[in-house]
């Protein structure tokens, strides 16, 4: 009994432990009909009109880079400073409120950043490239700060001492012990805060305009690739739907390689906190 | 050379933050909270489809976390049983598992989505509902879960399954009466956060549960989730900005009740 | 009690198995959650596997028969409220109207994924094959901003103009100078075909600001932008200006946007909703033409901003 039962637990452990591979082989399944044409070049176009066939993924790609990219340069230093407040500057009282508070807001549906940022920003930026670059910006620092902060953490706190004792300002010792230590874990950081920018869908979609072009500058509205399928998956047939699973293809590939080399980078110091993935 | 103000700058990004997110959560709470007071008056411009409305989507919710917690925790345990045993004979499979579910558990949700639509939706013929709703769901937390289950394993001491199968308990029993009730908080974690998803999530469910306002009265009806529910106020209904605040603030108050249960299952054990 | 004597049994052999480990967990315990605490963990497994294949097939019994409707979002509101109704006189027939576009619509109805579909727009003769085609109502697309406008009228010239970027500006339709928002629809939509169509663009010619999803959505950012310009089903324009949403439909050359112009044919971007059935309708479709064609089904599709064909 005990051993039919253990198959039985293995059997449903491996449709958890093979659910990455197998969401990418479905989509390149399904995608398969558009590379299998031939038409594998037409997706390096610059054009996304399914409607006319023309299926370049190009413009998307520029959308999602620029907004996850630009996300990204705004929250890492407000992550990272509010990160060295909490444990270099914040008593162990505030620190522990600020570390629940940032897991609570981590923990928040996108759709409230969406919500804020359409009701907020694009009355005053429009539905724009700057728009969704400080919704994505707002909906990573609380998690970007949760890693950077069990970075610093594992830096020794002997070596912190060790700096003192040598006379140095404790902001000379945050700058050039703690953070020179804790780099591999924080770079770490930053690229799971921009697999995460990457992949978010609905808070982007709400604001950011949705057209397939080439932002030419920040009040300019862009289109990612996961808008795309929020906007486009219901209506699409044959190749059109064939080139959406490739645009979540790439999406997937993008997010997994990011975490991955996340976890390279990190050199351990980046653990699987699974509330900001 | 003056020390730099770090000390300021640090504070000042703190303070920064706070302020963004009391406003973002004031905002919400005003707004919410105003929201539901104008729409407890009775509607002018109602349609009977519009019924439900926001405790149709609450009971969405509930149904569609609870479901999916369901089917995602045998499947978790399974995988957690699954790591336990290859990590012990053959170290790389089990790094290789590990990273396999921390891949899944990042995967962007509207990839999923659109593998449950393709699948789930259209090829199994759920359609719109909640039944499919769940079962894209829990493709996507049990990984999550899964993933906190053995990082609450990997705490323990390692000579622990040693000693239990050295003196002759069988694998079995050792993983079921030794190491799970050994990590119950991790357990308890992983669980609470596969439910803070679920409840956070959108982008895999407007895929597949669809954006019905009307009371579900199966698993096989379509219902939107109070997440979806908001997205769809915000975005595609004009004037629903009240609506979509009280829902959001709804939203807001049950996820935050998730989250605030695990972060003292993560901070608050002992020491 | 059961679950008592299992945990006495499990502390007992815990102390036996590693006597250095200090009743591991036993700490976690106390914080853990209290089902998890009296409950053994294998137990727990198969309830809530249990669990699960119960909810997922027990609550999925329906005894009420299930029709389906999918395709046009211009034609989802006006067979939701249809549909309701219907319900409301027989419960035993349960609807489910989804959006998802005419194409949609027809694919579903032709794979019989669908009871029927719903298309906002011709149907090519490629598409007819196999299909019931039944036109209920007459719609249009109509031009709009933002009420604050001092604009009334566009010719198609004009609207042309804006949408492939050679005007620009408010200034040149008599405007303040204001750059010109210019709200586009997604792929993929019928509204968006019908308009391409009559204006001989392409997608790929228009210079849009904002792309949208629904009529919905379009209406939502051209009141939320006073700048804005975009086109969407009449039908839901008018039930907006209805609602005192600050939305203003634009003459198209010459010719007001109203259901009258609609219904006479002389108003230029006009087209008809059409319900599709696979083969011949059912008794439950026929039921919802049926009302379409009623004097209930009239008022409604004109409460709702559409024309009805039976001339009432």
């Amino acid at each position: 009994m005990p051993r039919l039962a253990s198959l039985l637990l293995a059997g449903l452990g491996l449709l958890a432990a093979l659910a990455a591979p197998a969401v990418a082989m479905f989509l390149l399944w399904r995608a398969f009909p558009l590379i299998g044409d031939g038409h594998l070049l037409r997706l390096v176009d610059d054009e996304w009109f399914p409607g006319e066939g023309k299926f370049g993924l190009l413009p998307l790609v520029v959308g999602t880079a620029s907004t996850a990219g630009l996300a990204l340069l705004l929250a890492v230093p407000i992550g990272l400073l509010s990160a060295v407040w909490v444990r270099f500057y914040a008593g162990p009282r505030r620190a522990r409120l600020a570390e629940m508070s940032l897991g609570v807001i981590a923990g928040m549906p996108s759709v409230v950043f969406g919500l804020f940022g359409t009701f907020w920003i694009v009355p005053a930026l429009g539905a724009s490239l700057a728009s969704a670059a400080l919704v994505l910006a707002m909906m990573v620092v609380p998690s970007f700060a949760l890693f950077a902060l069990a970075a610093l953490r594992q830096v020794p706190e002997g070596l912190l001492r060790d700096g003192q004792a040598l006379g140095l300002h404790k902001s000379r010792v945050i700058r050039h012990l703690a953070l020179r230590t804790a780099q591999p874990g924080l770079i770490g950081a930053a690229t799971l805060a921009l697999a995460r920018a990457l992949g978010e869908a609905l808070a982007v979609e709400m604001v950011a305009g949705n057209v397939p072009n080439f932002p030419d500058s920040l009040l300019a509205p862009v289109r990612t690739l996961t808008t795309t399928l929020v906007q486009e998956f219901e209506y699409a047939h044959g190749a059109h739907a064939g080139a959406l699973h490739l645009v979540a293809l790439a999406v997937v590939a993008l997010a997994s390689m990011l975490v991955t080399l996340a976890f390279k980078l990190g050199h351990g110091q980046i653990h699987a906190a699974p509330e900001a993935a | 050379m003056s020390a730099p103000p770090l000390k300021l700058l640090a504070t000042g990004a703190a303070i920064a933050v706070a302020a963004l997110f009391s406003l973002l959560m004031l905002d919400i709470a005003v707004e919410g909270l105003h929201g539901l007071l104008a729409t407890a008056l009775p509607k002018t411009t109602t349609t009977t489809a519009d019924e439900g409305g926001v405790f149709a989507a609450l009971l969405s919710t509930v149904s569609i976390s609870v479901l999916a917690l369901l089917t995602s925790l045998p499947v978790a345990l399974g995988c957690a049983w699954l790591g336990v045993e290859t990590l012990a004979r053959r170290p790389r499979v089990g790094t290789a598992l590990r990273r396999s579910l921390d891949v899944a558990s990042a995967t962007p949700s509207i990839a999923i989505g659109l593998v449950g639509w393709t699948l789930f939706s259209n090829s199994f013929g759920l359609g719109f509902s909640l039944l499919a709703g769940a079962l894209t769901l829990s493709l996507m937390i049990a990984p999550l879960m899964a993933s906190a289950f053995l990082a609450g394993i990997d705490a323990l001491p390692a000579a622990l399954r040693a000693q239990s199968l050295g003196l002759g308990v069988s694998r079995w029993n050792t993983f079921w009466r030794l190491l799970l009730p050994s990590c119950r908080p991790a357990i308890a974690a992983g669980i609470v956060l596969a439910l803070g998803r679920a409840t956070a999530e959108t982008a895999c469910l407007i895929l597949t549960s669809g954006i019905s306002t009307r009371w579900p009265e199966s698993m096989g009806d379509p219902g939107a989730t109070l997440a979806v529910h908001v997205y769809h106020l915000a975005r595609n209904v004009p004037d629903g900005e009240p609506r979509a605040y009280s829902a959001a603030l709804l939203l807001v108050v049950v996820n935050a009740l998730v989250q605030v249960v695990l972060a003292r299952l993560r901070l608050g054990g002992p020491r | 009690m059961a679950a008592k004597t299992f945990r006495r049994h499990d502390a007992n052999y815990r102390q036996s198995a590693c006597p250095h480990v200090r009743n591991p967990g036993s700490a976690a315990v106390a914080h853990g959650l209290p089902l998890l605490r009296t409950m053994p963990p294998s137990k727990w497994f198969f309830c809530a596997s249990a669990a699960a294949l119960l909810l997922m097939f027990g609550c999925n019994k329906n005894q009420a028969v299930r029709f389906v409707i999918t395709g046009s979002s211009t034609c989802q509101p006006v067979l939701q409220e249809v549909t309701a109704r219907l319900e409301q006189r027989d419960p035993s027939v349960r609807f489910q109207v989804e959006a998802g576009g005419s194409g949609r619509g027809i694919t579903d109805a032709k794979t019989r994924k669908a009871q029927a579909g719903m298309a906002s727009r011709d149907l090519l003769p490629a598409e007819l094959e196999g299909l019931t085609v039944v036109p209920f109502a007459r719609d249009g697309v109509t031009i709009v901003a933002h009420a604050s406008r001092n604009l009334a009228a566009v010719t198609s010239e004009q609207v042309k103009a804006i949408y492939t970027g050679k005007l620009t500006n408010w200034k040149e339709l008599g405007g303040p100078d204001a750059k010109i928002t210019v709200v586009n629809k997604a792929e993929g939509r019928a509204t968006l075909e019908v308009f391409l169509q009559k204006f001989k663009l392409k997608n790929s010619e228009i210079k849009a600001d904002v792309v949208v999803g629904d009529n919905a959505q379009c209406v939502r950012l051209v009141t939320g932008d006073e700048h804005a310009i975009g086109y969407l089903s009449i039908g839901e324009a008018l039930r907006a200006v209805e609602r005192k949403e600050p939305l203003r439909l634009l003459d198209l050359d010459g010719v007001a946007a109203t259901l009258e112009n609609v219904r006479d044919g002389s108003f230029p971007l006009g087209r008809s909703l059409y319900l599709l059935f696979p083969g011949q309708a059912d008794a439950e479709g026929q039921r919802i033409v049926d009302f379409l064609a009623s004097p209930e089904g009239s008022e409604l599709l004109y409460a709702q901003g559409f024309v009805p064909l039976s001339g009432t």
